[in-house]
């Protein structure tokens, strides 16, 4: 018999997720259930697969151990198998597909380094926050911070040397397009495990079951909300809620008068698909916590990483929202959309991770 | 200060501000701000091209 660890916590994140799921079925039906269900089974998936994109980049940079990142790209290639032909043969579908142009080069970097020392990505703080996890206590406002933030700066060089979206195999026919973008994932994913298999690491059923589940929930959250899993716009949209009860008028940038953001802006939090899955994700992280009991092994970490935790999110805030999206939206969003950006996000992600873990010895992280 | 009362804190006043947000904003259907006209990123950025 399951015996939970902290009844009040428990109690109170089932209320919360019965009073939010009930308001979603009023306003989207069962849209809302399904979408605020998938965000808790995602947040209970991460958690219990302890699923890390941070640790599993750091892990192939320290450790020469390519393992985790391996399971990314597994991720991405059955995710692109299903996103892809469900893009082209259906309108109501979009994918994760932006821009290539500085913004991108340079967030990406910004967010590589931001997660490194924040230890956690969009996802990662979303989880290990609504896990109680302290260093995410302070990561997570500043990331909210940080997002805004990008929202100003975004509109002034979105059209700096953009080269617009690039889709790879746009040409093809859809078969082909699907099967190039495929292979290339499906390449990187084996060349990765290759090298893990020169090291003697061999595939993880844990991880390998991890995978499979998140791609099943990733291709659901396409199918029913329209648009690929994204977790940064949510927390762009709170802080600029926020921002705006406290007086400051963001109404007023031009990011919040592009159409899609203006509309989110001007309407109930629930009414964001990004934001009813952040807060699924919470509640879901939350109720395992409370069960396993992890809130009681929850402590501060030492004072120069709970500061390095604030710039990390300030700098994935920024990063984000100059690059389109973290390791989710863009990453895996955008290289299973077939997206040329996802891939540049990658590149510049994982160098800036690199720099981060420099950062990260200096500092002198445990 | 314990981590796991500043999470409970901040959970409550989470909840009661999106609610507060819900009830004090008018509604629509479920929605991605990359699913409006003209978008060209998933946040909802406008393409050049398209502009």
């Amino acid at each position: 018999m399951i015996r939970i660890q902290n009844i009040g916590i428990f109690s109170f994140l089932l209320l919360a997720g019965l009073s939010t799921g009930l308001l979603a079925f009023f306003d989207s039906g069962l849209k809302g259930i399904i979408l605020l269900s998938l965000g808790i089974i995602l947040g209970i998936t991460f958690l219990f697969f302890q699923y890390g994109f941070a640790s599993g980049w750091r892990n192939l940079i320290i450790d020469k151990n390519p393992s985790m990142i391996s399971y990314h790209f597994l991720l991405a290639t059955i995710c692109s198998l299903f996103f892809i032909p469900l893009i082209g043969l259906n309108s109501g579908i979009i994918g994760s597909i932006a821009p290539v142009n500085l913004s991108l080069v340079i967030g990406a970097f910004m967010f590589g380094f931001g997660m490194q020392l924040a230890n956690g990505c969009g996802s990662g703080v979303l989880f290990t926050f609504g896990a109680g996890s302290g260093r995410m206590i302070v990561a997570l406002p500043f990331f909210i911070i940080g997002s805004v933030l990008g929202t100003y700066i975004l509109p002034f060089v979105i059209d700096f040397m953009s080269l617009g979206q690039i889709v790879i195999g746009n040409n093809f026919p859809l078969f082909v397009k699907t099967l190039m973008n495929v292979s290339l994932l499906a390449f990187m994913f084996l060349i990765f495990q290759f090298f893990a298999r020169k090291k003697k690491i061999q595939l993880k059923k844990k991880f390998l079951i991890g995978t499979i589940i998140i791609a099943i929930l990733c291709i659901m959250v396409l199918l029913f909300s329209g648009s690929p899993w994204g977790v940064t716009y949510g927390f762009t949209l709170w802080g600029a809620k926020i921002f705006s009860a406290l007086g400051i008028p963001v109404e007023n940038f031009t990011f919040w008068n592009w159409p899609g953001p203006k509309r989110s802006l001007e309407h109930s939090v629930l009414s964001d698909v990004s934001s009813m899955m952040n807060i699924g994700m919470i509640i879901g992280a939350g109720l395992l916590a409370s069960i396993t009991g992890l809130f009681s092994e929850s402590n501060w970490p030492p004072k120069a990483e709970l500061i390095s935790a604030g710039i990390g999110g300030i700098l994935m805030g920024v990063g984000a929202r100059l690059s389109f999206g973290c390791n989710i939206g863009a990453f895996l969003g955008g290289t299973a959309s077939g997206s040329l950006h996802g891939w540049i996000w990658f590149v510049m992600a994982f160098i800036g991770t690199y720099f981060g873990i420099i950062y990260r010895n200096k500092v002198g992280y445990k | 200060m314990n981590v796991k009362r500043i999470y409970a804190v901040l959970i409550v006043i989470g909840f009661i501000m999106v609610m507060y947000d819900h009830l004090s904003s008018p509604v629509l259907a479920l929605a991605s701000p990359g699913q409006s006209e003209n978008a060209c990123a998933p946040c909802g950025a406008p393409c050049l091209d398209k502009e």
